[in-house]
């Protein structure tokens, strides 16, 4: 045995990493990139279904149940074809874009035996695991590694010159961390890009060790594979929305915004997550006098507002057929109401889809609000979570059936969300 | 700008604080993990120092560690030490090369509280062979187990034993030093490289190194005992003149076996210029103080130092009890001013958050004691990061202690920076750095208990920050980075909950990965900040 086989042969000798590939200058693409792109919007906290997609054929139930917290029939919206479903009046823009054929309901979208804690149960919605079963991945990282295979090694490419997701807000999540590492880039609207938003250099002026780390500081971002596509994407010409209220005032419309920025300079990036906090309305989701205002009717406010801003540069883009969008949450909210003025941790949750290339529709039935119900009563499920996952899949990224099935650990049939 | 307040080697205070106490250890272990600071939290720093220049005990010898394949020699059992013992062929050489290497990266993995481990590379740094070069396993063995045992001891002693090993005479050519034709190599690197040195005043001449390797001629490495040996016949008699710089010094040429001590003789000469003493004590201030050695350093902090080097007959255990109990030592200005090496900043992460490796199928081991393999894993990552123990670059060592004016920031650049995170991002995965059999991730959960209360987010932040970083992260970052421990809640109310289940249910799985989950994310994105590669 020589010395080569030997290496060969033993395993062991591998090293943990080969050098990494030399850098790949890649030049940004001409505007107009035709491929597929999906937002999800994260509602952190658990959203109170009930108080978002209103089952009106269920009225008189919410009213007992819900005494102290449910909206004035008259002031609830409402959605085109139907009128055994509403919508609450701070989701003005997402009406609209109902109407327009733009935007689509899927009732009652959970798993059996619910977690009621919001870190298991998003970590379920993120790994996208049996509720039963942990999971070390997000299920959007196992699809994206066959996508963009041996990931980081070899990327940015040619072919593939673009992050394989993008996370807007503080920090990454859950959905894109990979077997190997995470395979998001996180884009915080309130620093500027490549920046660290850092006051390091200041605060340690004592030490010599802060003139390193600017020196550090600098090579990273040069290492930073993706930092020059992204640069260059964000600072391309656009003109975003009139829509948009200013900075800092929907801090989901800013996240939106850089979104639109990113595919307008040619990102082709397919899967992005923005978020939202604060849905955890176990007190105050409305205010005593006036029960379509409060928390939960300003979120949604600001949700419907970034939608609706977003959908607006879409369309000045030209990508209505290109871009959807999402929301989930990690559940859904009590059918009982607080003493004060809100719900606590639910089960199964509505969620809303828009976009350009979408079956625009209720798809399901409103809950089942069972006859008797107690504190701890929660609304059955109508869908797997995972139906959602492989329709996306299947449907928007055509993914192949035994990628979806190994992605999602099972077989999970389709909702018909997607035009295909 | 930072600037250097004192120049003083004065004692600093004896009750240290826990952030100048961190400084210490950083600079003196590889990491410093909770268990360096139970040990040395409310020690003086006298006792702290005590317990630093306390020597390890001597390891047991490299031994047969690869199951999977084979040594040929019969004796030579999984388990056993190979190193007295001769090999038939370069494939068995080259496998104990190997067994060579992950037992002397197995030794930093399991460093105890002593400077022994950080003395043994620094020496290793100074005076360098390299091991493919040297060819035989047994020789690098018995050089790297001769650092070791004086790391903490004598110089003088160190470099003579050095001068006559088989793995330097190899290194560096001394065994075809002849009467008949001296090979100069040896003799000019000892003075160039481990002991004068060059500028600050050395005037050493090209007479002087060709006299150096005369009086060396006659020695050879032995094959068959794994020693120097020496060879009358092809030792020079004559006498060797040196130059004023040494004072005109004359080393009589010895006839017959006494022609081995002209080596002491010039030993003596060497050591007896202070230049010696200086450069020994400038390149230990490089190591542990700063890379920058301007005037005022030099001439307040490196002399002196040479002069306790002497009168202490260059047993180096007193210089570093002054240097690094001196109030100099101590100036804020050094504290993390040192971009990490690449074992300080693989072998260091590893020792700090400590790692699980997992065994297929379901054999889990806590630490890397009794899991050897990975020790051959851990340094082929550390040459990957172009930190290869054993193998110096050149016999100069790395660069990172010698080239101005870039020193330690040698080994920061795109692709080393990019390497250092795909690997602390593939040790904070689940699954965690996967190999043939067996993976290693770090555990953070285990890590994360050994705080007080981490159910309280800030308060846990904080001393995490603390522990791991010379130079902490702004706040303002660290305001981004904790909503990974929250999934974005705006309350702490779910982490305390989980940590407080964790309590009342030890054994519960989920609950640990539901932390787990949450830790991993945020710790990846720790050990990625340009801070943490600041010691």
């Amino acid at each position: 045995m020589n010395r080569k086989a030997f290496i060969r042969n033993s395993a062991i000798i591998t090293s943990m990493y080969p050098l990494l590939n030399a850098m790949q200058a890649c030049q940004v693409k001409k505007i107009g990139s035709s491929k597929k792109i999906i937002i999800f919007i994260q509602l952190l906290g658990g959203n109170d279904g009930l108080h978002t997609l209103i089952p009106l054929s269920n009225y008189r139930r919410l009213t007992e149940l819900r005494p102290n917290i449910y909206l004035p029939e008259n002031k609830i919206l409402p959605l085109r074809g139907t009128s055994d479903t509403g919508l609450h009046p701070a989701l003005g823009g997402i009406k609209d874009m109902y109407d327009n054929g733009l935007a689509g309901f899927i009732q009652g979208v959970g798993y059996e035996k619910p977690n009621f804690s919001h870190f298991r149960s998003s970590d379920i919605w993120l790994t996208g695991s049996e509720p039963s079963k942990v999971l070390y991945t997000g299920w959007m990282a196992r699809y994206l590694e066959t996508k963009f295979k041996n990931y980081p090694d070899g990327f940015p490419s040619h072919k593939q010159p673009d992050p394989p997701a993008i996370k807007i807000g503080d920090t990454g999540t859950f959905l894109f961390q990979g077997g190997v590492m995470d395979m998001s880039i996180v884009i915080n609207p309130a620093i500027p890009f490549g920046s660290s938003g850092s006051e390091a250099e200041e605060e340690v002026s004592y030490s010599f060790g802060a003139e390193e780390v600017k020196t550090i500081r600098e090579i990273l971002l040069q290492t930073d594979r993706y930092a020059g596509r992204v640069k260059k994407a964000l600072n391309a010409p656009f003109s975003s929305s009139k829509l948009y209220p200013k900075t800092g005032v929907n801090i989901l419309a800013d996240q939106l915004k850089v979104v639109s920025k990113l595919i307008n300079g040619g990102l082709e990036t397919s899967v992005y997550v923005v978020d939202l906090k604060g849905f955890d309305t176990h007190v105050e989701q409305v205010t005593a006098s006036d029960k379509t205002k409060g928390i939960h009717a300003d979120l949604l406010g600001k949700l419907s507002q970034a939608i609706t801003c977003f959908w607006d540069d879409v369309v000045h883009m030209g990508r209505e057929e290109d871009i959807a969008g999402m929301t989930f949450s990690e559940f859904g909210r009590r059918i009982v109401s607080t003493s004060g003025l809100g719900t606590d941790h639910g089960s199964s949750q509505p969620i809303i889809y828009f976009g350009g290339n979408i079956n625009s529709q209720l798809i399901g039935k409103n809950p089942v609000i069972p006859d008797k119900v107690t504190v701890d009563d929660n609304l059955a499920m109508q869908h797997d979570f995972r139906s959602v996952y492989a329709s996306i899949l299947r449907q928007w990224f055509k993914a192949p059936d035994d990628v979806v099935k190994s992605v999602l650990q099972g077989d999970f049939h389709d909702l018909s969300i997607f035009n295909s | 700008m930072a600037v250097i307040s004192t120049y003083s080697l004065k004692p600093f205070n004896e009750k240290i604080k826990d952030e100048e106490l961190l400084h210490l250890l950083r600079r003196c272990l590889f990491g410093v993990g909770h268990k360096d600071l139970t040990f040395y939290k409310g020690k003086t720093l006298s006792q702290c120092l005590t317990a630093l220049l306390t020597p390890s005990p001597t390891p047991p010898p490299a031994r047969e560690e690869l199951s999977d394949g084979v040594d040929l020699n019969p004796a030579i059992k999984v388990g056993g030490t190979w190193v007295h013992e001769a090999f038939e062929n370069e494939e068995v050489n080259y496998r104990r090369k190997l067994m060579f290497r992950m037992w002397w990266t197995g030794l930093i993995l399991n460093r105890d509280f002593s400077l022994t481990e950080k003395m043994t590379l620094f020496w290793h740094n100074h005076f360098v062979t390299e091991t493919d070069v040297v060819k035989d396993s047994r020789y690098s063995y018995f050089y790297a187990a001769m650092l070791r045992e004086h790391a903490l001891g004598n110089f003088k002693k160190l470099i003579r034993e050095g001068t006559t090993c088989p793995a330097m005479l190899v290194y560096l050519g001394g065994n075809t030093n002849f009467k008949s034709a001296p090979n100069e190599n040896y003799g000019r690197e000892l003075m160039e490289l481990f002991t004068l040195g060059k500028g600050y005043g050395v005037q050493y001449t090209e007479d002087d190194v060709k006299a150096a390797a005369r009086v060396l001629t006659g020695w050879h490495d032995d094959k068959e005992k794994s020693t120097g040996v020496f060879d009358p016949a092809q030792h020079e008699t004559a006498d060797k003149h040196f130059s004023s710089f040494f004072g005109n010094t004359v080393i009589r040429g010895r006839t017959g076996p006494d022609g081995a001590n002209e080596a002491d003789d010039l030993m003596d000469m060497i050591f007896s210029k202070k230049e010696t003493a200086r450069y020994v004590c400038r390149n230990i201030y490089r190591w542990f103080v700063y890379a920058h050695v301007d005037d005022r350093i030099e001439n307040e902090i490196i002399h002196p130092l040479a002069d306790i080097y002497i009168r202490n007959n260059f047993e180096i255990i007193p210089v570093l009890r002054i240097l690094l109990g001196s109030e100099h030592f101590f100036d804020p200005v050094f504290r993390g001013c040192i971009v990490k090496s690449s074992a300080d900043f693989l072998l260091g992460s590893t020792m700090e958050i400590g790692v699980t490796v997992y065994l297929a199928p379901d054999k889990t081991y806590t630490n890397l004691v009794d899991c050897h393999e990975p020790w051959l894993q851990y340094h082929l990552t550390c040459e990957d990061l172009a930190m290869r123990i054993g193998d110096p670059p050149s016999v100069s060592g790395w660069p990172a202690y010698y080239q101005a004016p870039k020193y330690h920031q040698w080994w920061i650049n795109s692709a080393s920076l990019s390497m250092r995170k795909k690997i602390t991002d593939g040790l904070s995965t689940h699954d965690g750095l996967i190999f043939n059999g067996y993976s290693i991730s770090f555990d953070f959960l285990n890590y994360a208990k050994q705080f007080q209360n981490p159910e309280n987010r800030d308060g846990f932040i904080q001393q995490v920050t603390d522990l791991l970083f010379a130079v902490p992260p702004s706040k303002s970052l660290l305001d981004h980075l904790r909503g990974l421990l929250v999934s974005g809640m705006e309350t702490d109310y779910y982490w305390e909950k989980a940590w407080k289940k964790l309590v009342e249910h030890p054994d519960d799985k989920e609950t640990e990965e539901v932390l787990n989950a949450r830790l991993r994310m945020f710790f990846a994105k720790l050990l990625s900040l340009p801070e943490y590669h600041m010691m």
